[in-house]
């Protein structure tokens, strides 16, 4: 690895690092997970850095991955105990109604979109690159994922 | 912080926003990152050879 090129990822780390890390805390809703979340993105920015041609938005992709892998862990395992406490509703946590919570049971790549566009602040064509999808698709995937959380929301109140 | 609108103009107003606390990365940080960083292209390369 050049010494130019950890140069340029420093910078970028200096300006970066700390809104990735709270960004991923946020959405992990443990401190420990978000910084986690925002070393790895950074690490695979530091193996891959001649390849990415948007860093920021790699960084954001990276994150919204790994935090949706792990969304996909809590199911499973809340599916699980849902079974196995059976009569016992208490023992499985109920929704709290927070932005994680509500996008959280969004269908994956509907949260991807969502992570992306209205909470990471990448633009449709980068998250469209990022997702390898058209931007129509991201595009009508914001449209549904926006009817279906309008719909939570209004659940919820 | 609460980061009204972030993600630029379209921002759904139905949609609540994230509450971010943006604080500077503690000392080691960037090493711990760089460190791993250079384990994982040393094991590809090994790979690679191998």
């Amino acid at each position: 690895m050049s010494r130019s090129r950890e140069d340029e990822v420093r910078r970028l780390f200096e300006v970066e690092y700390g809104r990735l890390r709270a960004w991923s805390t946020a959405l992990a809703g443990d401190s420990s997970v978000g910084e986690d979340v925002a070393q790895e993105a950074f690490t695979r920015l530091l193996t891959r850095w001649s390849s990415v041609a948007e860093p920021r938005a790699f960084l954001y992709a990276v994150a919204a991955n790994l935090l949706n892998d792990r969304w996909r862990q809590q199911q499973r395992k809340r599916t699980l105990l849902r079974f196995l406490a059976f009569g016992a509703a208490e023992a499985v946590p109920g929704p709290d109604g927070s932005v994680r919570d509500l996008i959280s049971q969004l269908p994956d790549r509907q949260r991807i979109a969502v992570l992306l566009h209205y909470y990471g602040g990448l633009s449709l064509r980068e998250v469209a690159h990022h997702m390898h999808k058209p931007e129509g698709s991201v595009r009508r995937w914001l449209v549904e994922a926006r009817a279906s959380l309008r719909s939570d929301l209004e659940d919820a109140r | 912080m609460t980061l009204e609108g972030w993600g630029g103009d379209d921002f759904p107003r139905e949609l609540p926003a994230l509450d971010l606390t943006v604080t500077p990365p503690g000392p080691d940080v960037w090493g711990a990152v760089l460190r791993r960083a250079r384990r994982r292209r040393r094991r590809v390369v090994a790979a690679v050879a191998a």
